[in-house]
């Protein structure tokens, strides 16, 4: 699993040629599941670079952090930190105002629980995410991405699944 | 080349230590399922014995709708929910042959989601007139919970230790009578989805032997 990661994000560095697009996310996580009944809405912030493959094709890294506060117990919290790499395709990219797309991600997601003073030793386990996305210009250089996921936190004996809606905001750099 | 290697010396590092635990099976469970009437956990006594405990039903206590426990001829009332475990405390104090109640309140037991290191402390002080005389109630409770760990008889995973010292002090405010002073400690095993699956304290181990869920 970690030679597949490892592997895959030295593709992607090979691949750092032409365009690329320097992004930052927001969005806000609702967990799914056991694991998330007694937590609310999660605030997620993200930055990565996706390589412009072709037109169509997008593939790079990033990194976002979430948290999760408890409904009830307010010193519950949950941290998620996840580096990833991911892969995006978009059908109509030439168009400035309505470029849907789908995406996939693939990484690791650390989990640290923190509750009453006390806290669990953190989990890292794999994760996949996929969603669409709706991508359109704010003018060049910059564009903008909406983006509704489904993410699967891989961990033993339980899966943490996540719906999660986000806003990107990108800048087109040549390298 | 310069960058290749600053990656994955980065990855290297991101990755070694990179452990895996149940964390979110542990979110999910129900470490005090005393919700379902119906449930019996059956313990074994150190020394020789059997202590059975069952959820009998639901009833309203102090205006609050809760499930009620019984152990031998005592009940225990029990709330679970919005993300604490509430115990009904009836605390009484023994003066000329009478147990005079001085103190009835739902006390917060223990907060979701445990984590290891998380401590508590709850206390309470109260007074009760009898027979023309003050009877004085005071108690502190400090909880700290430990784990993930195995059941002391290593049969369940995954569970959280939570250890409780309790001080309560007795005073029938009256001549010849001094302030009496109990101090105890327990440890108590909370299995995922089971419960309470050990209980040791100075002088008693129970170690659970069946449960059955209600339905």
């Amino acid at each position: 699993m970690k030679l597949a990661i490892l592997a895959a994000v030295l593709l992607a560095l090979a691949a750092s040629a032409g365009t690329a697009d320097l992004y930052a996310e927001v969005g806000t996580g609702f967990a799914m599941g056991g694991w998330g009944e007694s937590f609310g809405p999660g605030f997620n912030l993200g930055l990565g670079a996706d390589w412009r493959l072709t037109s169509r094709l997008r593939t790079g890294a990033g990194v976002d952090v979430s948290s999760f506060s408890h409904s009830h117990n307010g010193d519950a919290t949950l941290f998620m930190l996840r580096p990833s790499i991911r892969t995006a395709f978009y059908f109509n990219p030439r168009s400035a105002s309505f470029n849907p797309g789908i995406a996939a991600a693939f990484g690791m997601c650390r989990t640290a629980l923190e509750s009453g003073g006390g806290g669990d030793t953190p989990s890292w386990d794999p994760f996949w995410r996929a969603g669409i996305r709706w991508d359109l210009s704010l003018g060049s250089p910059w564009r903008a991405n909406l983006g509704l996921d489904l993410e699967s936190v891989m961990a033993s004996e339980k899966t943490g699944d996540t719906f999660r809606l986000s806003v990107a905001v990108s800048r087109e750099v040549q390298l | 080349m310069r960058k290749l290697a600053l990656t994955t010396s980065a990855l290297a590092v991101l990755l070694t230590g990179c452990e895996s635990n149940p964390l979110y099976f542990r979110l999910s469970a129900d470490y005090y399922p005393v919700s379902i009437t119906g449930s019996v956990w059956e313990y074994s006594v150190e020394g020789g014995g059997t202590r059975i405990v069952s959820v009998v039903d639901q009833v309203i206590v102090d205006q609050r709708p809760c499930y009620r426990l019984q152990s031998g001829a005592g009940y225990d009332y029990w709330i679970n929910e919005n993300g604490r475990l509430e115990h009904y405390e009836d605390r009484r104090v023994l003066f000329n042959g009478y147990e005079v109640p001085v103190y009835q309140a739902w006390v917060t037991y223990l907060e979701w989601p445990l984590a290891d290191g998380m401590t508590r402390r709850d206390s309470a002080s109260a007074q009760a007139v009898s027979q023309g005389i003050t009877l004085s109630h005071s108690w502190t409770r400090n909880t700290q919970v430990t784990g993930p760990e195995s059941s002391p008889d290593g049969t369940w995973d995954n569970c959280y230790r939570v250890h409780q010292e309790e001080t309560v002090i007795n005073w029938v405010q009256t001549a010849g009578y001094e302030p009496d002073t109990i101090m105890s400690t327990r440890d108590i095993w909370l299995a995922p989805d089971v419960g309470m699956v050990a209980k040791v304290t100075p002088d008693s181990t129970l170690i659970l032997t069946v449960y059955t869920p209600g339905q």
